[in-house]
């Protein structure tokens, strides 16, 4: 709360207010319960615990805070992802081993302002992930080194 | 015509950035009808999808007070399957808030009652904790055969994938192709190969007591 005169905060901090000042505290309460739900955003004596209250959550509430957003970041990301077809546990992935450092802020930003941007990335994924694959295969194939015998050899064989 | 866009954040006090107000699309702020076929599906793995659309969250723009949910049309709730023994075991509660009110149905009991409930209440469930369930289950059209009425068929413009493969029956099958299937070996004559279908043969609780047992 910003306090413009020493009075005003006089006025905050004690109870006993004159009836003259009394509107003072009221118009300082209602800066905080503007947007409660039914009378205690209104009613002065209604609307006193609950601000307490609010004053005291907004302290203990912060990693809350902090965790209730990066869900949201999460699932918007995934959304984002599924429109081109692509997981989000794999597209993280993706960007993570690639070395592109965007964080889930930036990446839900991008899903809902960017769509294109956001395209391009969901295509690099899916290319990362062929590419991968064909390594794979790659490896699978390449003839083996001579002394080693494996057991599709025997039966060949046989 | 550009409209304020408040907050995405759902944030108190955020001030909009002037360039959020001016990339508005009004295809993403629409309410789109999807639409959902039943048919041999389980009620609650199709119930984690379609509740997925009702709340918003197949959208980048998804917020739980932001009222970014769909309209989905299910037909065929009917023809739902269940696995296992869930038509026997799992059971719908209903308490009427009287005493001695409580009382307890098995799946198809309700089924056959009401073949749109089983879903229903499948959605229901998993939309548990959310204060705006009321709203979003009115937003979930059940029909239990494939006749929709046409102001709600006029609506719908995408369709939701099925979440199991329906499996081919052997009725669906022609009979060229069963006799032509390649037979591995025969059976001696006098080997009896109906004796499955007589009375008492199919029925899988065998501590039921005769009458209670299902026909």
């Amino acid at each position: 709360m910003v306090f413009l005169t020493l009075a005003l905060l006089r006025v905050g901090k004690n109870k006993m207010t004159p009836y003259s000042m009394r509107e003072w505290k009221r118009v300082m309460q209602r800066r905080l319960s503007w947007h409660f739900r039914n009378r205690k955003r209104n009613c002065y004596r209604l609307s006193l615990c609950p601000v307490k209250k609010s004053l005291r959550f907004s302290t203990t509430v912060r990693p809350i805070r902090r965790r209730n957003i990066n869900h949201l970041f999460t699932n918007r990301i995934a959304a984002g992802c599924a429109q081109h077809g692509v997981q989000y546990s794999s597209f993280m992935r993706a960007l993570y081993e690639s070395n592109i450092l965007l964080n889930k802020k930036m990446l839900a930003q991008l899903s809902i302002y960017e769509p294109r941007s956001f395209q391009s990335l969901c295509e690099f994924a899916k290319k990362r992930h062929s590419e991968l694959v064909q390594k794979g295969l790659a490896v699978a194939l390449e003839p083996l080194p001579s002394g080693i015998i494996t057991r599709d050899m025997i039966k060949k064989s046989v | 015509d550009f409209i304020r866009v408040n907050s995405i954040y759902g944030f108190q006090n955020e001030q909009p950035h002037p360039h959020y107000i001016f990339c508005q699309q009004w295809a993403v702020l629409a309410r789109t009808w999807w639409i959902y076929d039943a048919n041999q599906q389980c009620p609650f793995r199709s119930a984690y999808r379609l509740t997925a659309y009702l709340q918003g969250l197949h959208k980048p723009v998804y917020h739980r007070y932001g009222d970014v949910g769909d309209h989905v049309v299910v037909f065929n709730t009917r023809h739902i399957a269940m696995r296992g023994e869930f038509w026997r075991t799992y059971k719908h509660f209903h308490h009427t808030r009287y005493a001695g009110g409580f009382s307890r149905a098995s799946a198809y009991r309700v089924h056959e009652e009401d073949p749109t409930r089983v879903l229903e209440r499948a959605c229901h469930n998993r939309l548990s904790g959310l204060d705006n369930r009321r709203t979003l289950m009115k937003r979930l059209h059940l029909f239990p055969d494939e006749e929709i009425p046409a102001e709600i068929l006029e609506n719908v413009s995408g369709q939701i994938q099925q979440v199991q493969v329906v499996p081919k029956k052997l009725e669906d099958y022609s009979q060229e192709v069963i006799d032509s299937f390649p037979r591995l070996f025969k059976m001696p004559e006098d080997y009896d190969i109906e004796s499955y279908k007589r009375e008492n043969k199919l029925e899988p609780d065998q501590h039921t007591s005769k009458a209670w047992r299902l026909k």
